[in-house]
């Protein structure tokens, strides 16, 4: 790899796989076992894209979008059906020794902890996996016991850790040779929100401090927005969107969202002439008001009414990424 | 070179550490397993006594003759409980979950992690019941074997282990496309079963079929030809030859079916 060259490049990938459908009941069963039909499913159809190192990258999707399969792609685990993809200079689907050392997948769903030792036999054991020096070891080793604050976690039996604590050492596991890219599945997938806000301060720490490029799915809002400033968007194996995540917003829900708590009740038209309003309490009110007439729209408000209180924010991201999706849907 | 053999003769150090550390979890697994070691060996003795108690000769075999194919048999059966099975249902279990995923994208030699990743040490009973069975049949036929035999019995033997690892290797890897493969190995127990006599009780076509189809003569009988001090070199060759086409054939579909899985799967 060059200097200055992307880290991730993808450039046209498609990936299909072949999917056998089976007629439901026992009829449908056997007939199946005997001739089987198929159809070719496009997980991942034409998308290009490419990370900058040190670039956290939210990789968004419902479910069954073609997420994973990129990031399986890209980790070496399936083979492109059409395209070109590099990570770090190497063709991931070689899946070289030189390139296996430096990257890292993690799946929220998925173990590689040993289940009946503790989380601290797996380290050593990946510590002569990927050839850490001693010296390097104990250092990461401390590190990652400083961020995630492992402590007892590491001598206690992996099958006795709670979800959180075992993802804990799952991403300590699995960080342990420090690899310079790492692509997270879900990696906070049935935490609790605690839980989840750790991880998520773990993973900004763990970019600034050593410069990792990360691209990580998640059905967490929060994990994007708290991480992510750019995301990359696909829906049915094409990429729909790719830029900052603050002009998705500003794009794709062209309005802005005034909460208002007023001191006394103020009559529905009014409010109608402002904005569409969501929700209409005796006192408290939810309006949606075009972006660009925001300022004006709030002051015209603060004028006519007696306001006790006023937030103007944009929607949420959950809201405006179901919306493109709802577009997708029917166009 | 060295290297590498030193590099994985580490891992394969930390493997069995890990196997011993999680057997030592299961302490009470652990017990009966040893006493039900010795009730095997009792009762696959009681099957062949019955045998020669109406007959004098298997084929051209004697009865303590007999025994020595059987102690092979008892200990090459301890051989795949040990190092062989923990393995297969530990792949099967990765396959049907997923996380091959995890061991494929280790920098390591995925064949090397996923087939001898565990050992279950509670199955050395086996093993050694059977090598006393073998050591009481020699000394009831009063026979020392000969140095070229017990020479070549290490050989034979390390061959036999190649062959047996290489037909389950085959097996296991059938689990790429099928998912679930316990019944399909279930089947090659009851083959292997055939190893507990000499392959000259079969008729020829079947100890055809036990030499060059499916090599369960290898693994038993030349073994114990060799002990014996009837082994011919020829023979003894065509062993070693068998183990390593078996190897260089599973090792290639295992290959084959890893290639299928990332161009295949989703």
């Amino acid at each position: 790899m060059h200097p200055g060259e992307p880290v991730i490049q993808v450039d046209r990938l498609k990936r299909y796989y072949r999917v056998h459908h089976r007629r439901p009941g026992m009829w449908g069963a056997l007939v199946s076992f005997f001739h089987r039909e198929y159809t070719y499913v496009r997980a991942v159809d034409d998308i290009s894209f490419s990370l900058e190192a040190g670039e956290i990258v939210g990789f968004l999707g419902p479910n069954g979008a073609g997420k994973t399969t990129t990031l399986k792609v890209l980790s070496g685990l399936l083979y492109p059906t059409a395209g070109r993809v590099s990570v770090l200079g190497f063709e991931p689907f070689r899946r070289e020794k030189d390139f296996l050392k430096q990257i890292t997948l993690v799946m929220g769903q998925k173990n590689q902890l040993i289940w009946d030792l503790p989380a601290a036999d797996t380290f050593l054991l990946n510590k002569e996996i990927y050839e850490i020096p001693d010296d390097e070891y104990r250092a990461t080793l401390a590190e990652l016991d400083e961020l995630l604050e492992l402590g007892p976690l590491m001598t206690k039996q992996v099958r006795k850790l709670s979800l959180g604590e075992r993802m804990k050492c799952e991403l300590a596991a699995a960080l342990l040779h420090r690899p310079r890219v790492l692509f997270l599945d879900e990696p906070t997938i049935g935490l609790d929100v605690t839980m989840q806000a750790k991880i998520r301060e773990f993973i900004a720490e763990y970019n600034r401090r050593h410069g990792a490029t990360i691209l990580l799915t998640s059905h967490y809002m929060a994990d994007v927005t708290a991480l992510c400033e750019r995301v990359i968007i696909i829906h049915h194996g094409r990429l729909i969107y790719d830029g900052p995540l603050q002009t998705l917003a500003e794009r794709t829900a062209p309005y802005k969202v005034l909460t208002i708590t007023f001191r006394s009740p103020v009559p529905r038209e009014v409010l109608q002439n402002l904005g569409h309003v969501v929700q209409y309490e005796a006192l408290r009110v939810t309006l949606h008001v075009p972006r660009e007439e925001t300022a004006k729209r709030a002051a015209q408000l603060l004028a006519q009414a007696q306001v006790e209180d006023v937030t103007i924010e944009d929607p949420p991201i959950e809201e405006v990424i179901a919306t493109i999706f709802r577009e997708k849907e029917a166009g | 070179m060295v290297e590498v053999v030193r590099r994985y003769g580490r891992l394969w150090w930390l493997f069995l550490l890990n196997s011993l550390a999680v057997e030592l979890e299961y302490r009470a697994a652990m017990i009966s397993e040893s006493v039900l070691a010795l009730s095997r060996l009792g009762w696959q003795l009681a099957g062949i006594w019955v045998f020669f108690v109406h007959r004098e000769r298997i084929g051209t075999w004697t009865l303590w003759e007999a025994a020595v194919v059987l102690g092979l048999f008892i200990f090459f059966d301890g051989l795949i409980e040990a190092f062989f099975r923990p393995n297969m249902e530990a792949i099967i279990e990765h396959i049907r979950t997923g996380t091959l995923d995890f061991v494929l994208l280790k920098p390591v030699d995925a064949q090397f992690l996923a087939t001898v990743r565990w050992v279950r040490f509670r199955h050395f009973g086996d093993m050694l019941a059977g090598m006393g069975l073998i050591a009481y049949a020699l000394l009831r036929l009063r026979r020392t074997p000969p140095l070229w035999g017990l020479v070549s019995l290490w050989a034979l033997m390390l061959a036999a282990a190649v062959i047996l690892y290489s037909i389950l290797l085959v097996l296991v890897t059938l689990a790429f496309w099928f998912v679930d493969v316990t019944n399909i190995i279930e089947l090659v127990w009851s083959v292997y079963e055939a190893g507990r006599v000499p392959v000259d009780a079969f008729p020829d076509v079947v100890r055809v079929v036990l030499t060059f189809i499916i090599p369960i003569a290898f693994i038993t009988t030349v073994p114990a030809e060799a002990l014996l001090g009837r082994v011919t070199p020829t023979f003894a060759s065509l062993s070693l030859f068998m183990a390593t086409i078996s190897l260089a054939i599973s090792t290639g579909f295992w290959r084959y079916a890893l290639r299928h899985y990332t161009s295949a799967s989703s």
